[in-house]
């Protein structure tokens, strides 16, 4: 049984490629975008319970694609990593600015990325009926 | 570790950045002091406006009945006040002679402008001619020798000239001048001989040009009134002349400031883009390195092999992608400190593009897109590095393949021309934008925003591709048209000598030297001298005569027109004395002024002569420094040093029983000089050398001729060591024994290389013992002490201080000031103290260092 579906956002076909890999095994189902607009769409279409999203993307942006989805009352419960190689300080601030629940630095170790989505998951799923209460 | 290269290149790009900093305040101050002076010509210029507006009213009340010639008065004054560039100051001056006409009476005005470049004045506005008459005098410009022939106190009304035709002062009638048809006239009346005008001066007492008037409307000679209004309206001219120079001063000190605040903030983006642009660009593929590594390591054993297969797949692709990566980085700051090694031999371009075409395939192939090569029959042969060639045309391969569309075309084309090779990388890609094409090729540059994350690199590709072709004395440049491909043409010299240089074959020489060699002499100079103009002149003594015979920077026709009279002008004059002339600024220099100006545009120059057995032969002529500033005595001790060279060179190509391979040899030092030279340019520490050696030397005594000596070797002592190869990745001390000997041997090979050319011992000993240190320690001999030659003392101070804030891969640069006191450090051990202070002392004042005129040349 999936234990979830997650959004894998990249331009980079190998970040995707490995994070459906491991994903998969670890029993996610896993959509994948590559690059801003997609993953709008795919948001809406697809519905995930979580969204791998990097920054440095064609078209639309990481930052503007985490802002959009948390100012849409629709989407904006939906957890966001941004997976980016942008390392710097500002550039972490500037992620947790426009409501992304985590920032890892690329590169990035999958096993990591993976506990720390179960643990959003599990928090999500908890946190979800106090919430909506 | 990459990031120690990292580092380095970006300490590269911000001693960049310092200078353009560096200049930028310079040009501040002399724009502050510029904005001075015409905030005071400004209000000057009031005042005469007011004064001037008294006078106009008075005109206005007394003399002028006509609403008409005040309103054109008025409007001469709005104009001469607001006047703000070149167009503004012909309507001006069009006004003012109007102004002339209509408020003095005169149905004929003429004002002329002195252009101080011909010394000529010009006529530039006109009233009461028509076009036939203005093409006329257009076409005949007054000497200010012949006007200054005029002002004679006979002549003189107020401050105004009225010569009449008794005087017959112009003798017989001048058939160039034009003289207007006045009808008949009586006794007393205006006689169409007649001549009036004012010169227009300024405050200062310059002559700037001068307004002329005829044909009176009263048909009387001029009366006082009638000269008063004349000279009023000549003081507008000058305001209004003076203040378009001005202007014209400002605009252009504005444009050079805007042009280096862009730079400066150009260099700064670049660098910190750099900084993001090269981190992302290194993490790529790490990042997948990484996260591929992961998963096999958890799977080590699993018996899923096709998913390990794939996975190794990605690591190996991404690993190397890396390694490629890290190599260009490196490449381009090896190149920019010209450490590159050049193996320069005559190579077959095509056969070179043609294994390019092979090398691109894959890349090609992979985006679907097709390669051509268009080659001329035959080969196109070339001195070059072959591996250098290959990797700048490769650069541009890729570039065209990155940027061209699946299914476009990338096309190779190889033309032969008379000494050089065309070669062109054309695609049908996505072009680039005009404005972009000027900075392509800079470092790190990338198309911003979306495109470069559809196009990565770092941006480095294209800057590699120019470093090459300029250090083989190319050229390169790109066109495009946006949306249908670019163009990028590469020329290459077919010889080393060849770069730009023009020979003049149809005067037979008396000295038999070659074409090649005289090439080469004059490369080699406008190398290593940094001269944008040189040029090189050969005695022709039959006729008592010099001929270019060879030159850069000169166009053809002056190169095939220029014949010189012993003794005159500049180079006649060397020629004649047999010493150097230093001239640092033509304009001002009242010994040679206005006679060369309009042949080489030049400013700064300098001459010296080229002597055989005690005869002069011929003169070498630099001119212009390419960095702007004027030539110095020290530049004229290093020329000095040359010409003296290429003497020797000649001497062997001239003797007829030595055999080929002397000249020949001889060939090869001019073109290792040329080389080494170019090099050095590429360093990011500007400045020769070879000057502030010579300005070091000055300062602790040396004589002329050791000064000479000095200059020679500190601009070539390395030239033997571009033959070893630079090991550039290993810190001292790492090398491993073999190339530690080779590099021990560099002064050894310096010698070598130079031998043919050489005529002095002391010179040898200052390429021999530049790396010898006080205390023995140093190499090749162990020297010690005074064993030293003062001037390879010198070389090793200023060696070791360039090597230190140039910086190497392995550390950071450092800067002036720890530079400076890590040589204090080894003062007394490696160095000489009282050198070590001396250029202390002389690198502080080194940059306000002012040129000193000739004193032998008054």
């Amino acid at each position: 049984m999936s234990k979830g579906k997650i959004l894998v956002v990249d331009d980079e076909i190998y970040i995707v490629h490995i994070l459906d890999f491991s994903l998969g095994m670890e029993g996610y189902d896993v959509v994948t975008a590559l690059d801003g607009e997609q993953a709008l769409e795919k948001v809406k279409t697809e519905k995930p319970d979580l969204i791998v999203l990097d920054i440095m993307m064609p078209k639309l942006d990481g930052y503007e694609v985490c802002k959009t989805i948390k100012s849409d009352p629709g989407t904006k419960q939906i957890p966001v990593i941004l997976l980016s190689a942008k390392g710097r300080n500002v550039d972490q601030k500037m992620g947790f600015d426009v409501g992304a629940d985590d920032y890892i630095t690329k590169p990035f170790s999958p096993r990591k990325l993976v506990e720390r989505i179960n643990q959003l998951l599990g928090q999500a799923v908890t946190e979800r009926p106090a919430s909506s209460a | 570790m990459p990031s120690v290269e990292l580092i380095w290149a970006l300490a590269a790009a911000s001693l960049l950045l310092i200078e353009a900093l560096r200049r930028r305040g310079a040009l501040r101050k002399e724009l502050r002091s510029m904005r001075g002076s015409y905030e005071s010509a400004v209000a000057r210029n009031e005042q005469l406006t007011h004064a001037a507006d008294e006078m106009a009213t008075l005109y206005r009340n007394e003399l002028l009945s006509s609403r008409k010639r005040a309103a054109r008065l008025k409007k001469v004054l709005e104009i001469a006040t607001s006047i703000n560039s070149n167009l503004a100051l012909d309507k001006v001056l069009h006004e003012v002679v109007h102004a002339v006409a209509d408020a003095a009476g005169f149905r004929i005005v003429l004002l002329r402008v002195l252009n101080p470049r011909s010394g000529c004045f010009e006529a530039r506005a006109f009233a009461g001619l028509d076009r036939g008459a203005v093409d006329k005098l257009e076409q005949r410009p007054v000497p200010r020798a012949e006007f200054d022939g005029w002002l004679q106190e006979k002549f003189r009304i107020g401050r105004s000239y009225f010569i009449g035709h008794e005087a017959k002062f112009w003798g017989e009638h001048d058939e160039d001048g034009f003289t207007p048809d006045l009808g008949e006239r009586k006794a007393g009346e205006w006689h169409a001989e007649d001549v009036l005008f004012v010169p227009l001066v300024t405050k200062e007492g310059a002559v700037i040009g001068y307004l002329s008037v005829d044909d009176p409307v009263d048909r009387r000679r001029p009366n006082r009134e009638a000269v008063e209004t004349l000279e009023i309206l000549a003081t507008h001219a000058v305001v209004a002349l003076q203040n378009s120079e001005l202007y014209e001063r400002l605009h252009e000190s504005m444009r050079q400031l805007e042009e280096a605040t862009e730079r400066g903030d150009e260099l700064n983006d670049l660098k910190s883009s750099f900084v993001s642009i090269v981190s992302h660009e290194l993490r790529t593929p790490l990042t997948h390195i990484r996260s591929f590594v992961e998963p096999l390591l958890e799977n080590v054993g699993a018996p899923n092999l096709e998913m390990q297969r794939e996975f190794l797949t990605v690591i190996d692709e991404q690993s190397r992608k890396l390694e490629r990566l890290i190599a260009s980085i490196l490449d381009i700051s090896e190149l920019e400190a010209g450490r590159f090694r050049m193996n320069r031999e005559p190579i077959n371009v095509t056969e070179v593009v043609e294994e390019v075409a092979g090398l691109l395939h894959p890349m090609a192939q992979e985006k679907g897109i097709e390669i051509d090569v268009d080659a001329e029959p035959g080969e196109v042969v070339v001195e070059a590095d072959r591996s250098l060639v290959r990797r700048a045309l490769l650069n541009l391969g890729q570039n065209a393949i990155k940027f061209t569309e699946r299914g476009g075309t990338v096309s190779l084309k190889v033309a032969r021309e008379a000494r050089t090779a065309r070669l062109e990388v054309e695609d049908s890609g996505i072009g680039i934008p005009r404005q972009e094409l000027a900075k392509i090729f800079d470092k790190f540059y990338q198309i911003d925003g979306s495109l470069s994350r559809e196009y990565p690199g770092v941006g480095l590709g294209l800057s590699i591709a120019r470093s090459i072709v300029e250090w083989h004395g190319g050229e390169i440049h790109a066109d495009s048209e946006p949306g249908h491909g670019s163009r990028f043409t590469v020329t290459l010299p077919a010889t080393a000598g060849d770069a730009g240089v023009i020979t003049h074959a149809a005067w037979g020489s008396p000295h038999s030297v070659s074409d090649h060699l005289t090439r080469l002499t004059v490369e080699m100079i406008a190398e290593v001298m940094h001269a944008r103009i040189a040029s090189l002149m050969l005695v022709d003594e039959e006729r008592e005569e010099l001929y270019i015979k060879a030159a850069r920077g000169l166009r053809e026709e002056v190169v095939s027109g220029t014949r010189i009279k012993m003794g005159d002008s500049i180079a006649g004059w060397v020629a004649k004395h047999g010493v150097p002339l230093l001239v640092t600024d033509v304009e001002e220099d009242p010994r040679f002024g206005r006679r060369n100006g309009h042949q080489y545009e030049t400013k700064s120059l300098l001459s010296v002569p080229i002597k055989s057995d005690g005869r002069v032969v011929g003169v070498i002529n630099i001119n212009n420094k390419i960095s702007c500033t004027p030539f110095t005595e020290d530049d004229q001790a290093l020329l000095s040093s040359l010409a003296d060279r290429a003497a020797r060179a000649w001497a062997h190509s001239e003797a007829v029983d030595d055999s080929s391979e002397r000249a020949e040899g001889a060939a090869r030092a001019l073109s290792a000089i040329i080389d080494n030279a170019r090099r050095a340019r590429l360093k990011l520490t500007a400045g020769s050398m070879a000057t502030r050696a010579a300005a070091m030397g000055r300062r602790l005594g040396l004589s002329e001729d050791d000064l000479r000596a000095l200059a020679y070797v500190a601009s070539i002592h390395d030239v033997g060591m571009a033959q070893v190869g630079w090991p550039v990745l290993h810190e001292p001390g790492s090398l491993d024994e073999e190339t530690w000997a080779q590099v021990t041997q560099h002064p050894a090979r310096t010698l070598e290389i130079v031998k043919p050319i050489e005529f002095e011992s002391h010179v040898a000993e200052l390429i021999m013992a530049h790396h010898e240190r006080l205390d023995g320690r140093g190499y090749p001999r162990g020297l010690k002490g005074e064993q030293i030659p003062i001037g390879a003392r010198i070389i090793a101070v200023l060696d070791a201080y360039e090597s230190m804030t140039l910086g190497r891969p392995y550390r950071q640069s450092m800067s002036h000031d720890e530079a400076v006191a890590e040589l204090r450090r080894c003062a007394g051990s490696q160095f000489d103290p009282k050198i070590v202070e001396a250029f202390v002392q002389t690198s502080g004042v080194q940059e306000d260092r002012k040129a000193i005129q000739a004193p032998e040349a008054a």
